[in-house]
This record gives C-alpha cells, structure tokens and sequence, in this order.
C-alpha cells in the first residue's frame, strides 16, 4: 500500500521560477524514503504542498489513498512535520510546546501529559523542559521539532533536512528515534542533500533534480538501477553516483584563477 | 462552519494567543502608550473623557486585530501544519481580542482617568461601554481582513507598525460615526445594543469564513513573499 503518491506534480512561483516540473513518486507504507537532490532541486516546494503550505499548479498529491484538499486540514491528523524552518512558538518552553501541539492534535489530557514527559526524557530535554525554546542550541530546537511531530504517534512523518545544523550526537539520537517508529510500521520520508545519510538511512530513494524526479528504487538496488544512464558502475557511495548521474544535466563550472 | 460552541482546541488557542499577547514584548508599549494618553486626558475639546482610553487601548493591541497571522514570525506555517481549521484558529483569535479588549479596558480606562483633570459621570462611562460594543465586530472584521493583505512577520516600532496603528484609528474614527448616529443623532442608545448583536452576526456567519478562505487563497504568497 502506498502512504503518499504524488503525480505529475508542478509549481511555477511568480516570479516565474519552476521549482517542481511534472513530479512524479510513490512512497509505500513502513519505508523508510530518502527524497535526494541538489538545494534548490524541489525538495522543500514538494514538502511545502503536501504540508498545505503551499499550492500546487497542477498534479495529483494523494495521502493514504485520498487526494488532498484544499480547505481539508484533516488528513495532517496522521502526519507529523518536521520542517527546514523551525516552526513553534519559540516563547514557549518545550513542555507547553509540545503540551499545545498534542492538544491540537486531539490527544487526552492525561496522552498529552504523559507523552510530553515521555519524549522530553526520551531525547534528553528533561532538565531543560521548562526553559523557552529560543534559548535552544540548533540541535535541541530540531528535537523539540520532532518530538512535536511523533507525539500523536503518526503513520507517516515528513522531515525536511532534518540532520542539517546539528551535532552528530543529537543525529545519531534522531536516527535512531527514525529508526525506531519505522521498525513499528511508521512511514518516514526525509530529504536531504547530504547523499550519505540517505544512502546509509533510508530503505527507499527518489532523485529529484530541477524539480523532476530522475530515479527512484530501493537504496540497495540503485547501482543496478542508474546503471544504464552511467558511465561507472563500481561506485563507493551514492555521492559519486549522483554526480555522474547529473554531470550530463549540470554544467561544470570552473574559477579562472585557480 | 462547525458550530461546536468551543471545544478544547479553540480554549487551548484562546489561552495560547492571550498569553503570547502579553509574553510578547510589544506588551510593554503599554507604558509609554499610557503616558501619552494620560498627556491626552489633559486636553480639554475631547467630546468625551474615554477618548485617550480609546486611543490608547486599541494603539496597544493593534497586531491583535491588524496582524493576527504573525503574532509571532513563524506562526502562520506553524498552525498550516497542524490539523486545524482556519476558521476555528481565526475564530479563538478573535475571541482572544474580546477577551483583551474587554478586560483592559477597564484597566487602560481607570489608569488614565485617575489622572484626568475632569470628573467622570456615569451616563459617560454608559456610553463608553456601548462605543466599545459598537466599534468592535466591525473592527475585528477590518482587522482581519487587514492582516491577510498586509501581513508583518514582525511587529514593534518599524514604520508598518506606526502605518498600521495609524489606519486602525482612522477605521475606528469612521467606525464611530454609527454610533453617534444612534446615541447623538437619533437619541437612541438602545440601537447601539442592536448594532452589536448585527455586527456579533456579521462577524460569524461572514467574516470568520471569508477570512479563512482568503487566508487558504493567500497562503503560498504570504509564506514566501513576506
């Protein structure tokens, strides 16, 4: 069963920049996916409309099987958001934060209290709940983030750059909380420009470049997969690859003095 | 809309918004809004003594009614991901304006009178109490639709904020002219009262939902262009 299934998806902002062209992925059910590509490939725009933050021109963006609409917040109920921007009202502690994200949510007093104590130890921001978010190192905000997307345990979560900025403590913490809800059904999808994570992290992979996804299989199968538009086919990490599979697309650039 | 008086949701954003109004540092204008209106109170050709009252009570909480899409810099795209109707945030938002408005100005009303040099009667705070009826559902709605148009990530001493305090007085002053219709023209100070259950339905039935839906039609400009 497919969680999300996007087709044929397009946006043009006025000023007249295409920032996704015809997209086209499905993303099945306890995956882990990896949405790779180049900053300003299309990977926030995507995230940004099936957030409902942003509208598409044209296309289809289906949610568990329904296609999104527009004046429907409802289908948000099962997905949790962790994205680029830190979203959250910084003037509250972390415990209010999460306390009011879970009662938007829907969740019991007794749910939201308990969870919010529960996730706050979980990634180690007992001590500091009670403090205001603004005073949070970058790490401890994206934990506050994600705590605030999975505490109505939701069956997909869209993490945009999730590990970007952050200590590789408070990576592997994240990781292994991913880790965790995927090994219990939940749906991740992640985007990131550093191909290593995703090559290392995720079960599935989209490339997405100049809002047009190139490929898109499971992690393990993507040499076999590219190997007809590359030039190499013993390829040490994704990285490689995905130079070579967008050296044909991408001019390379040279300084004059060096 | 859904007609559920208030559910949990709502209470949780009504409480959230008045407790952001005052955590907000913008709050403190109050001081120097104060001193300015009290100076007022001195001026002898105000019709009424309320008058500074007035100005300086909606000057204070003009984003609460000119910028409720960004009490805070990232609030819109932080409620756009949560499962939440936006007739329901714009509904509790407003309510968190009642809710200031009414509680302080009582408190605005009694500072600045304190020192006021003239004697205030009872037949003069009557009135003052139902000019604040009268201005109030127009003057949310003017807000609202205000905030979707010319939204600011943030709010404090820039010239939008001044732009923005001064046009919220200009709909005030016109907003006032219906109820001096009522009270000085026709003698009937009841009216008032029928007006504010008009405008309490206007601002319901029409403007909670048009708000939203431009809000929904906006939503992608004011994310990336302000």
């Amino acid at each position: 069963m497919n969680i999300l299934e996007i087709s044929g998806l397009t946006k043009t902002y006025e000023s007249g920049q295409r920032a996704v062209d015809d997209l086209t992925l499905t993303v099945a059910k306890g995956s882990i996916f990896g949405f790779a590509g180049l900053n300003g490939a299309g990977k926030t725009t995507t995230i940004r409309i099936v957030a409902g933050l942003c509208d598409k021109d044209s296309g289809s963006v289906k949610l568990f099987g329904k296609e999104i609409e527009d004046h429907d917040a409802s289908y948000k109920s099962n997905i949790g958001f962790v994205l680029d921007e830190p979203l959250y009202f910084d003037w509250m502690s972390a415990f209010e934060y999460l306390h009011f994200v879970g009662t938007m949510y829907g969740l019991s007093e007794q749910d939201v209290d308990s969870r919010t104590r529960e996730l706050l130890d979980f990634f180690d921001l007992g001590k500091k709940g009670n403090e205001t978010i603004a005073g949070f190192s970058t790490g401890m905000k994206k934990k506050v983030s994600l705590a605030a997307a999975i505490i109505h345990k939701p069956e997909l979560i869209v993490l945009d750059e999730p590990l970007e900025g952050i200590d590789a403590l408070a990576a592997i913490a994240i990781k292994e909380s991913l880790t965790l809800m995927a090994s219990k059904g939940t749906t991740i999808f992640i985007t990131s420009h550093v191909l290593d994570t995703v090559e290392r992290f995720c079960t599935e992979v989209a490339i997405i470049h100049q809002g047009k996804t190139l490929l898109q299989c499971k992690t393990s199968e993507i040499r076999t997969r590219a190997k007809g538009a590359l030039k190499d086919t013993t390829y040490q990490s994704l990285e490689e690859l995905f130079v070579d599979l967008l050296s044909e697309k991408a001019a390379k650039k040279h300084l004059s003095w060096l | 809309m859904n007609t559920t008086l208030l559910n949990r949701k709502e209470q949780t954003l009504i409480t959230t918004e008045i407790k952001q109004f005052f955590l907000h540092r913008r709050s403190l204008h109050l001081i120097p809004l104060m001193m300015a209106g009290v100076l007022l109170a001195f001026w002898p050709y105000f019709s009424s003594p309320f008058v500074p009252v007035i100005l300086v009570l909606f000057a204070w909480l003009e984003p609460q009614f000119n910028n409720i899409l960004f009490r805070t810099p990232l609030e819109l795209e932080s409620l756009s991901v949560l499962p939440l109707e936006w007739e329901r945030i714009i509904r509790a938002k407003n309510i968190a304006t009642i809710f200031l408005v009414l509680v302080m100005f009582p408190v605005v009303a009694a500072t600045i009178l304190y020192f006021s040099p003239t004697v205030v009667t009872s037949e003069q705070t009557g009135k003052a109490a139902l000019y604040i009826l009268t201005v109030l559902f127009p003057l949310i709605h003017v807000g609202n639709m205000r905030s979707v148009q010319h939204p600011r990530r943030e709010t404090g001493w820039q010239f939008d904020d001044i732009a923005g305090i001064a046009e919220l007085l200009i709909s005030v002053a016109i907003l006032s002219i219906s109820f001096l219709i009522f009270t000085e023209m026709l003698n009937a100070p009841a009216l008032c009262v029928v007006y504010f259950v008009a405008t309490l339905i206007f601002w319901s039935r029409y403007s909670i939902p048009k708000t939203a839906e431009l809000i929904e039609a906006s939503k992608t400009d004011i994310c990336m262009n302000v």
